[in-house]
């Protein structure tokens, strides 16, 4: 059972998709995230795209783009691979599978996949991505400034940029025409596709009919939704009936949300600011102590060996002092003998001269 | 710069001068074409491929060889190695010099850098890592910049506020090491987000711990490059204890740097091994890998440590030079040379003459810039008033 | 302030902004408490000399 795009169309108008989405309990808590209940996306059935080009002429003319060189009747631009520009929000290119079940060309639709945890929003460091509750993932230019990494991050390739812009670049993408949805209207590809190719409705809705199909058909699709887990899963959902990888979707990019790549790191960044001061004030604090104990140590030292000093010259002064006090001892009593000789010379002498006197005088009397 | 150390004041017309005068006035005219014709004129950036060298050489290059001022600050103030004192002050010039050029040379990237202060301001985009290294480079930015200043208040005579600057040197490096700690790592986080566009054998989950890793080789490597560098332009300007110094500083920085080597080259061997990538080695990216990892790795470390063990200078300032050489190819690797791997060959970004016009012109008005300084404040001598403090 | 979170994102968005707030305050924190926990220790005469590097 295949549902027509415009049954859902219907289905959009009866619910009026501004008012379904409710902020209510008993959604995702904070363990696991399951996206904005009620938000929407869009199913391309690649099986089913004749490679047209009424869905990128319809994106032109809805967002006012410049008109391209070559008319979006000119197929032969399908000779080359494309991919989006900040003048064509999709390209459909076209694609040789080898696979012998598949109908050939294949062509597949590009244009951003409005991812349920995008990795432009999740790099922006303003914010200037936000994932709406109706599902559009839409670019605020107000705070933009233009640093790209929304582009480097983006696993799809999808963000553009006006390279030529000197002052006011802006980052250019597909809206999933949140303005129009805002209208009640489809979104210009889906409304232009003339086979089909294209489902809105609510993403859980297109998960249900994807799988219907791929029950229906089981020759005709391989069993797999693009989009449903991939990188967190995707409000966009491609099938196929070759690999998606033969159609430039990349099978290697796993069904971790963007967040969770740098969760880790970003969960780091607390830890060091709380236990590097203490690291650092740490080792500093060693440090120091080890230089003021260093120091004391010195002190100690140098003060030991002053003492050391004071008491070496101590010793030599009272030795000196001994010295002196008995050598002055030795030369008193040097002295005293000196003393005494001379004396007794003096009295010797005088004794010779006493007996030599009375000559002495007889002369001087004859005088 | 050799020419310098000749006759600083007698001829202004050296060669040097010559061919920094024509960078300049080829840089202010790609600059006035970067901002009448947008970035289109002057790069080859393209949707696959939005950051080129001006964010591989100029932002991660850039912040990685200017790590010599926290990791010098560090060494000394913090870890105690007070006889590298003299070498603290050229190793802060040149990492605010390094960060300063980093912040204007950004100005030419991104879209409308009038808006560079809106993440702090009206974006508050706390999940962005991009928003960390912001956040981290302003503040750190100005932590250098106090750092720096007592070499500009000693020179001007302003002896009240230079004691003031002086006494915050605790706080400010040990708030400097956080921040840089945080920023080295988170730009090489940066690349955490697109596991499907860079090459396995660089993308890993260790990521940011490789970039913090390397970029404390990249500063001890770097102070020993400029400051042989210095030696020869600025010899006349180095006091007594900064060329007594200088010896041991080189020794000692190039031992610490052959035990990180050491460690870094384990840490990538783990990288490797955690990722299950060995059998992507006897690809050509797998060589090119190894030329990193053995060549600007192993070989640095190998070098350092016979450097270090024989005490020989020269080998350890020729091993300095080659490791930079080692910084520059492996930020390069991640930014640019190993990322869109995926994309045919005609789809790979390869620089326009004019991206590297400015890288050049921005690596020149930093050697103009320093030259200027060291030349008039007390950076490599220690001013005669304050020499108690040194 | 947000009671329900629909994407990881939004969480992500919430936490890491009041992450960003506690990391300020305990720096400031750590600070403060740093000061109040070492306060005391210059009193030791050792430290009240000018100290040879006129950094503390």
């Amino acid at each position: 059972m295949a549902i027509s795009r415009r049954k859902f169309l219907g289905w959009m108008g009866a619910a009026g998709i501004g008012s379904t989405v409710a902020k209510s309990a008993g959604a995702a808590s904070t363990g696991h995230f399951t996206g904005y209940p009620g938000s929407m996306g869009v199913l391309h059935d690649i099986t089913r795209c004749v490679g047209c080009r009424s869905c990128e002429a319809a994106c032109n003319q809805v967002n006012n783009l410049a008109a391209p060189t070559k008319p979006f009747s000119d197929l032969t631009v399908l000779e080359q691979k494309r991919a989006t520009t900040n003048e064509a929000y999709t390209v459909v290119n076209r694609y040789e599978s080898s696979e012998p079940k598949a109908a050939i060309p294949v062509f597949r639709k590009i244009q951003c996949n409005h991812c349920l945890e995008p990795a432009c929003a999740s790099v922006c460091f303003v914010r200037a991505f936000k994932k709406t509750e109706k599902g559009p993932v839409l670019y605020d230019p107000s705070v933009c400034v233009g640093c790209r990494y929304c582009m480097m991050a983006c696993p799809f390739e999808i963000p553009t940029y006006e390279y030529n812009e000197p002052l006011t670049p802006r980052v250019l993408k597909c809206t999933l025409c949140a303005p129009r949805l805002e209208q009640g209207l489809l979104p210009g590809c889906v409304e232009a596709c003339p086979k089909e190719a294209l489902t809105f409705g609510k993403r859980t809705d297109l998960i249900q009919i994807a799988r219907e199909r791929i029950r229906n058909h089981p020759g005709r699709y391989l069993n797999h939704i693009y989009g449903e887990n991939e990188m967190g899963g995707t409000s966009w959902l491609y099938l196929s009936s070759v690999p998606f990888g033969s159609v430039g979707l990349r099978e290697d990019l796993g069904i971790k949300p963007a967040p969770e790549l740098t969760a880790g790191a970003l969960s780091i960044v607390p830890m060091v600011v709380g236990l590097w001061p203490v690291l650092l004030t740490g080792v500093f604090a060693m440090n120091k102590r080890k230089e003021k104990i260093a120091a004391q140590e010195q002190a100690q030292a140098v003060a030991a060996a002053v003492a050391e000093a004071q008491r070496k010259a101590q010793t030599q002064l009272t030795q000196a002092l001994d010295k002196a006090k008995k050598e002055k001892d030795k030369a008193l009593e040097q002295a005293e003998k000196a003393k005494e000789q001379a004396v007794k010379k003096a009295l010797e002498a005088a004794a010779t001269a006493t007996e030599t006197k009375p000559q002495t005088k007889g002369e001087g009397e004859e005088v | 710069m050799s020419t310098e150390n000749t006759a600083p004041n007698s001829s202004k017309l050296t060669p040097f001068n010559l061919i920094a005068g024509l960078i300049v006035i080829v840089g202010l005219f790609i600059t006035v074409l970067r901002f009448t014709k947008g970035l289109g004129a002057v790069s080859n950036l393209s949707n696959h491929s939005p950051w080129g060298i001006w964010i591989g050489f100029d932002l991660l290059v850039g912040v990685a060889l200017a790590a010599g001022g926290y990791v010098t600050s560090a060494a000394v103030y913090v870890f105690g190695m007070k006889r590298y004192h003299s070498a603290v002050r050229p190793a802060v010039l040149t990492g605010f010099l390094g960060y300063l050029f980093v912040v204007i040379a950004l100005h030419y990237d991104v879209g409308r850098p009038w808006r560079l202060p809106y993440p702090f301001i009206v974006g508050w985009g706390t999940t962005s890592l991009l928003f960390e290294v912001g956040l981290c480079v302003a503040l750190y930015l100005t932590v250098l910049f106090l750092e720096f200043t007592p070499a500009p208040l000693e020179w001007l005579g302003l002896t009240k506020t230079r004691n003031l600057a002086v006494k915050l040197t605790m706080v400010l490096t040990i708030f400097g090491v956080v921040l840089s700690t945080l920023h080295q790592s988170s730009l090489g986080a940066l690349f955490l987000i697109a596991p499907s566009k860079l090459h396995p054998l660089w993308y890993s989950p260790y990521l940011p711990v490789f970039f913090f890793v390397s970029s404390i080789i990249a500063g001890l490597s770097m102070v020993i490059f400029e400051g042989s560098l210095s030696h020869k332009a600025f010899h006349h300007k180095m006091d007594a204890t900064h060329l007594q110094e200088s010896d041991g500083l080189v020794l000692g920085f190039g031992k610490a740097a052959a035990l990180v080597l050491a460690g870094y080259f384990t840490i990538k061997i783990v990288g490797i091994t955690a990722g299950n990538h060995w059998h992507l080695l006897t690809s050509p990216y797998g060589y090119w890998f190894l030329v990193e990892l053995l060549g600007f790795v192993a070989l640095p470390c190998l070098l350092y440590a016979m450097g270090a063990r024989e005490k020989n200078l020269k080998l350890i300032r020729f091993t300095a030079a080659w490791t930079v050489a080692g910084i520059v190819l492996n930020r390069l690797n991640v930014s640019v040379i190993a990322f869109n791997y995926h994309l045919p060959v005609a789809e790979r970004y390869f620089p326009h003459w004019m991206e590297i016009g400015i890288s050049v012109f921005m690596v020149t008005l930093l050697i103009l810039v320093y030259r200027f300084i060291v030349t008039r404040m007390p950076i490599l001598y220690g001013h005669p008033d304050y020499q108690a403090n040194h | 302030m947000h009671s329900v979170f629909y994407s990881l994102h939004e969480f992500m968005l919430h936490t890491e902004s009041l992450t960003y707030l506690v990391m300020l305050i305990s720096l400031l924190g750590f600070l403060g408490f740093f000061l109040f926990l070492t306060d005391r220790d210059d009193d030791q005469p050792e430290d009240t000399k000018p100290g040879r590097h006129g950094h503390h």
